[in-house]
């Protein structure tokens, strides 16, 4: 698993001329000298600016010294080292900046030298929710070398150290794609709400659905073991919630909850877009916020007007404000990416399943969220609203994984 | 020059001078020679005039011979005239019986044309006319090609995946009642497909392309290397062309003798080889036998090799005429065979073999035609009969491998009632089989009566027509626990129980000509009653009888300075019967879940459904009735002829989707209380709670909900040929432009899915939907011909000045909604707040009842044919050898426009 991780080697040299004492003191003062390398899974991450904090254990007594630095004066002693700073990479030609930190404990000083292995990761943007952590749109082929696509699956996160409820988390499918660019969309509310063309929502009274921190929880279309019907691909059975529609064409495992379907545009089934050129989000509707107010309030009515020139049928589906989204990932294949259908603060970049958008190319595959670092055990998972950088593209599903 | 239809000799009807005299008299005899080729001239007309006055007349016999008994002496100017022919003037006296050799010059050769356009028709309907040298220059694949000649048309590429429906007078949107609407009536028998019901349920593939079911004929399955001449009228059709409700199309084969000649034509997707000859078979050409097959292999996309469209036409054609007591017998029968076969695969590399659809059609039909033209003094002129009896055999059919992407469930219950579904295999193999066989019978006759009325010409058609139209096929085959899509709710249905249709007709039209001074005025007035026998006394046709009216008028102005002009006008109803797939449409079936209870274990799974079944024939269907009127001009000086039509059209009834809502009721049975982990069996329906739930739906079948306005001008002007630079200029187009619309309520249930339930309600829209397409396009054609080399070459820029659309207005909002009790309630303002009832109201923008407009675009086509030597003749063509598309901005956009790589053939044609 590849990880995000600054690693800083801070190499502390004794300086010469400390051989003569000040005789009755008793702490020596060394010259250390700092240099700290990079080494990191965003491509291309240069640490621009920061601070590095020695805190010693036994006085408290701080010193701060600005990166990069080579040399400070440090007494002997325990430290505890932190570093909180800035890095840059590029993207398209634009630079984008992110917050990096990493912290060292019980760093020895003494005599002029210490050895530094500071690790920074960068920092996550907002307070830590859930995630959406991996979205398998493709499918798989069966044994006939048809494409299947039932077992479609999306798995969310706990990417926090507390637990959360899944209880009344909405996701939702983008009704535009983006790998069609429209010239015009009357009213244009993207920097308001995404344009969604179905909300579901996991049940529950609040607290019926933990999810502990460093867990996840997976949601899909059909909770049924899907190697019954192609062995190439997964067992569905135990994923934690499904979303059905009363038709013969979809089934309903009774020991997999439902999912609320708030709105879907279609009363048949609903098939996640297997080309995976839509974004998905997750949010929670704000406190004092029904199911019926949403419905009955939060429709989209609007009409587009093509690159050619023509302009749509008028249209009718749901929006979901920004405010109310946690997490929002734009998957396009690169060949055929146009732009993103969510706020740029939502996702400054978007991933993708495959370059080229054949069917050959996609199958099998997925977006997967990239792990920042691990703390304890607890893998946190980078969420810096910037899917480009954020999400491996063309990942093995973890449920193939297994 | 033009081919004058056969009804020129209705105009020159002796007003039968009954004044007997008791002197002596004398027989005339003669005969009518062609002068180039001496050739018998049959059907020629000899007229004797005294002064303006018309003394005698009569028509040569099947051997250009003709004989005027009891002429009394006297000094009369003969006229004696032929049909392509100039009219051929002399001075006769008669003080005996004398007999007399007539020698008639082509009116093509004397004006050393060659006319490689359509005519215009001289009548008083608007139609083309397209004969054999228009049609070689042309080297048409098919019909479809031909359309490129009528104004308003132009070059197309060939689609020969699919049906090729015709279109007369449209533009932009249409509706399958158009094609429908156009009448193929082939040596007097009319192409019936009214028996046709080849389609496929549930297929996804293209097969249903293929598919012409009420959509009429598939100009694809017709070659145009046997047809002489073909006039297709877009105006308003005599009586005698009835069961239309936008034209005619009135194909005339070869019947005369004609030597060996054969062709052979490659283009880019297609080859074709025909060959034919008209022989003789008795000396004096009494019996004239026509043969000819016609082969075309086409693929679809040449670099795809799986798909391809392969036609095979045979015909036989005896033609026989001869004199019996001064009356001329023509007696014609004939036997064709067409083949057409759609076949496609997938590709051999994919790897689903299996997916392979083929559409076959094959038709073998026997036609008899019997007419006797009686001399010119007697009151009855001419009978007619005619017989046909076609039988068609047609297969569609699919395979398919379906994979399911989910488990899924099927009923196959066939009566209504509650039943478990059953789960389909995830991969398996689906067969689809449609196998219809229409069958056409057709018994016709036809009378022509003249009677003098004081001054009048006066001149009766009357006719009786009896169709038999059944399909005794095995229908929809297929195993319902193998569909081949899941979501398919058909079940087999056998075309051999359907009912058969009795279309029956009468009609009856009156020939005035009324000279007033030197001007001609012509009126024909006609009625034809349709009735639909055979139908079940739920019917609303039954019994019923439609007429239409159709009359038209000419007033063609005395010549003057080379000056020829004429006006015209005509207004009629025509009307359009349903087909057999319209009144007997499928039987509807719904699947409605009650329990879908998908355990883990195979064992324990249940998916109970209840199932309604019903008849969605719409017993108020009638036949669609189209009203057209229209006003021409046409004028000609010196060989050059301009023809201008100004015609509207206007139909309320066309057919469309009729909607309607129904409320199911159903159980939702609750799993909820079932532990699954101690089932041994699938839950027992009696243990479990339920809810009574309704869904609610709208359906639709054939209606009379269509209303369509048609409106547009359709020009063409042909020079005489330039004799410096042997060349011809003609100049044709039209404005047109189509509504098609509705306003009839029409029912809408929402698609989508709130809050776990289709939406409670349905809406009633009465707002008009529909769109109005105009389209304008001039074709200038500049035709050479040098006789003394054998070559013809043509050069045709057409034009498209520009094509627009707009969606009519309508405010989206419903005026009522129904709820699932089926009770309606008033839509209010406050109802666009409802949760549920917002979702029935449809936003526009103000964008979208926009025009938009495509500007100017044009292509240029070239096509040539030279003669070599005796036998040979080499042609070829080039569409689209320059295409000038410019751009243009469409809502701030710059639009760019390339077009299309350029599409060629060639041909060879060898005369023996």
């Amino acid at each position: 698993m590849k990880k995000n991780q600054l690693a800083l080697a801070v190499l502390f040299a004794a300086a010469l001329g400390f051989s003569a004492c000040s005789d009755d003191e008793g702490v020596s003062m060394s010259d250390v000298s700092i240099s700290a390398t990079v080494n990191t899974t965003i491509e291309g991450l240069q640490i621009t600016s920061g601070t590095y904090t020695f805190e010693n254990v036994n006085t408290s007594a701080k010193t701060d010294v600005s990166y990069p630095t080579s040399l400070i004066q440090l007494a002997d002693g325990l430290y505890n080292v932190t570093f909180i700073g800035k890095g840059t990479y590029s993207q398209n030609g634009t630079s984008v900046e992110v917050n990096v930190q990493g912290v060292q404990q019980n760093v020895t000083v003494s005599g002029g030298s210490c050895k530094l292995d500071l690790t920074a990761h960068v920092v996550n943007t907002g307070d830590a929710d859930f995630v959406i952590a991996e979205i398998f749109l493709p499918g798989t082929y069966n044994e006939a070398g048809k494409q299947y696509n039932g077992d479609q699956y999306v798995r969310i996160y706990n990417n926090s150290d507390t637990v959360l409820y899944a209880d009344g988390l909405v996701f939702m499918e983008s009704q535009f794609t983006t790998t069609q660019k429209y010239q015009s969309v009357d009213p244009d509310i993207m920097n308001e709400a995404i344009a969604v063309g179905s909300v579901v929502v996991v049940p529950g009274n609040g607290t019926d659905y933990p999810v502990q921190p460093g867990e996840s929880f997976i949601i899909c279309d059909n909770a049924i073991n899907h190697k019954e019907a192609n062995p190439n691909s997964i067992d569905l059975s135990n994923a934690n919630f499904e979303w059905y529609i009363e038709s013969k064409q979809d089934v309903d495992n009774p020991a997999v909850p439902n999912m609320d379907i708030y709105y879907c545009y279609t009363k048949t089934i609903w098939i996640l877009n297997k080309q995976g050129n839509r974004a998905y989000a997750i949010g929670r509707l704000p406190e004092g916020m029904t199911k019926e107010q949403y419905i009955a309030d939060y429709t989209y009515d609007y009409t587009y007007v093509l690159q050619s020139g023509t302009v749509s049928k008028p249209q009718s589906k749901y929006k979901f404000p920004n405010e109310w989204v946690i997490d929002a990932v734009n998957i396009g294949a690169t060949n055929e990416w146009q732009w993103n259908v969510t706020a740029t603060e939502l996702d400054m970049g978007h991933t993708y399943i495959g370059v080229n958008n054949t069917v050959a190319e996609n199958i099998g595959k997925c977006v997967m969220r990239k792990v920042a670092y691990t703390d304890n055990d607890r893998e946190v998972l980078q969420d810096t609203n910037n899917s480009t950088v954020d999400f491996t593209p063309a990942a093995t599903p973890s449920l193939f994984a297994e | 020059m033009v081919c004058k239809s056969i009804y020129v000799l209705l105009w020159f009807i002796t007003l039968g001078n009954v004044s007997f005299l008791w002197g002596q008299t004398f027989a005339f005899r003669g005969v009518v020679l062609d002068k180039q080729t001496h050739q018998t001239l049959d059907y020629a007309t000899v007229q004797l005039f005294v002064g303006k006055q018309i003394a005698y007349g009569g028509i040569t016999d099947a051997n250009g011979r003709f004989e005027l008994p009891h002429i009394r002496p006297e000094t009369y100017r003969v006229v004696v005239s032929y049909l392509g022919y100039d009219t051929v003037e002399k001075e006769v006296k008669v003080v005996q019986d004398i007999s007399e050799t007539f020698y008639l010059k082509s009116s093509a050769t004397a004006l050393n044309e060659v006319v490689v356009t359509a005519s215009e028709s001289k009548y008083a309907a608007s139609a083309s006319i397209i004969d054999r040298t228009a049609m070689k220059h042309l080297q048409p694949s098919s019909f479809s090609d031909l359309m490129e000649l009528v104004p308003g048309g132009k070059s197309a590429d060939p689609q020969m995946g699919q049906a090729n429906l015709i279109r007369i007078r449209e533009t932009g949107q249409t509706s399958t009642l158009s094609s429908l609407g156009v009448g193929f009536f082939v040596d007097g028998v009319s192409l019936n497909t009214d028996a046709n019901l080849q389609y496929m349920p549930g297929s996804t593939s293209s097969v249903n392309a293929t598919s012409t079911m009420a959509k009429g004929v598939d100009m694809r399955t017709l070659s145009t290397d046997n047809i002489e001449k073909v006039e297709i009228i877009r105006g308003i059709p005599s009586v005698a062309y009835g069961n239309v409700s936008n034209g005619a199309v009135i194909i005339q084969r070869k019947t005369s003798e004609s030597p060996l000649s054969a062709r052979f034509k490659a283009d880019k997707t297609s080859k074709l080889f025909s060959v034919g000859k008209g022989i003789r078979l008795d000396g004096n050409g009494r019996y004239i036998l026509n043969a000819d097959v016609n082969y075309l292999d086409a693929k679809i996309d040449p670099r795809n090799s799986v798909k391809n469209y392969t036609r095979f036409t045979a015909s036989a054609r005896l033609d026989s005429k001869w004199l019996w007591n001064e009356r001329n017998i023509h007696w014609n029968i004939s036997t064709d065979y067409t083949g057409s076969f759609d076949d496609a695969k997938r590709d051999k590399d994919a790897t689903v073999k299996e997916d392979a659809y083929k559409s076959d059609f094959n038709s073998l039909k026997v036609a008899g035609k019997w007419n006797m033209k009686f001399p010119d003094r007697s009151w009855i002129r001419e009978i007619n009969l005619t017989t046909s009896v076609s039988q068609q055999w047609e297969k569609m059919r699919e395979t398919k491998s379906v994979s399911l992407n989910r488990p899924a469930a099927i009923s196959i219950q066939k009566e209504e009632g509650e039943s478990d579904g059953i789960y389909l295999p995830y991969n398996y193999v689906a067969q689809m089989e449609i196998d219809g066989k229409p069958l056409y019978v057709t018994a016709a006759a036809r009378t022509r009566l003249a009677f003098p009325v004081g001054m009048l010409r006066n001149e009766t058609n009357m006719g009786v027509e009896w169709n038999y139209q059944k399909n005794l096929g095995e229908g929809q085959v297929f195993d319902v626990t193998r569909p081949i899509s899941e979501s398919m709710s058909t079940r087999p249905r056998r075309f051999k129980d359907v009912p058969g249709l009795q279309p029956f007709a009468f009609y009856a039209e009156e020939v005035l000509h009324l000279p007033v001074q030197s001007h001609k005025l012509s009126l024909t007035a006609g009625v034809r009653l349709q009735s639909l026998l055979g139908l079940d006394s739920q019917y609303e046709m039954k019994g019923k009888v439609y007429p239409d009216l159709r009359l038209d008028l000419q007033w063609r102005l005395p010549a003057f300075n080379g000056w020829n002009i004429t006006f015209s006008g005509g207004l009629g109803w025509i009307s359009r019967m349903p087909t057999i797939s319209q009144l007997y449409p499928d039987l509807k079936y719904v699947d409605l879940i009650q329990l879908n209870y998908y355990h883990t274990n195979p064992d324990y799974r249940r998916i109970n459904m209840m199932t309604y079944k019903w008849d969605n024939t719409n017993y108020q269907l009638e036949p669609a009735r189209n009203r057209k009127w229209e006003v021409r001009a046409d004028i000609g000086y010196k060989g050059n002829r301009l023809s201008v039509t100004y015609f509207r059209e206007r139909m309320n009834n066309g057919f469309g989707d009729l909607t309607y809502y129904k409320s199911l009721a159903y159980k939702l049975y609750d799993p909820s209380s079932i532990d699954g982990s101690t089932l041994t069996a699938p839950p027992e329906l009696s243990e479990l709670a339920y809810t009574d739930e309704y869904n609610l739906d709208v359906y639709s079948t054939v209606g009379n909900v269509m209303k369509m306005e048609k409106e547009g001008v359709e020009f063409q002007f042909s020079s005489k040929r330039i004799e410096l630079l042997k060349t011809r200029v003609t100049v044709y187009g039209a404005w047109i432009k189509n509504i098609y619309s509705s306003d009839v309520p029409k029912y809408k249930a929402s698609s989508i899915l709130l809050d776990n339930k289709q939406l409670e309600y349905v809406g009633l829209y009465e707002g008009e939907e529909g769109t109005e397409s105009q389209a304008f396009n001039t074709n200038f054609m500049f035709d050479t011909y040098l006789q003394r080399l054998g070559l013809t070459f043509s050069t045709s820029l057409q034009c498209t000045w520009y094509t627009n659309r707009r969606n009519l207005w309508n405010d989206g909002m419903p005026v009522s909604y129904i709820d699932q009790s089926g009770e309606t309630y008033p839509f209010r303002a406050e109802d666009a707040e409802n949760i549920q009832l917002q979702h029935l109201v449809e936003k526009y923008s103000a964008t979208y009842f926009e025009r938009t407009t495509v500007p100017f675009y044009m292509d240029v086509n070239l096509k040539a044919s030279k003669r070599i030597g005796k036998y040979l003749n080499l042609s070829f063509y080039v569409n689209r050898i320059l295409g000038i598309y410019p751009d243009y901005t469409l809502r701030g956009v710059l639009q760019r426009r390339t077009p299309e790589s350029p599409y060629f053939g060639m041909e060879m044609n060898l005369t023996f």
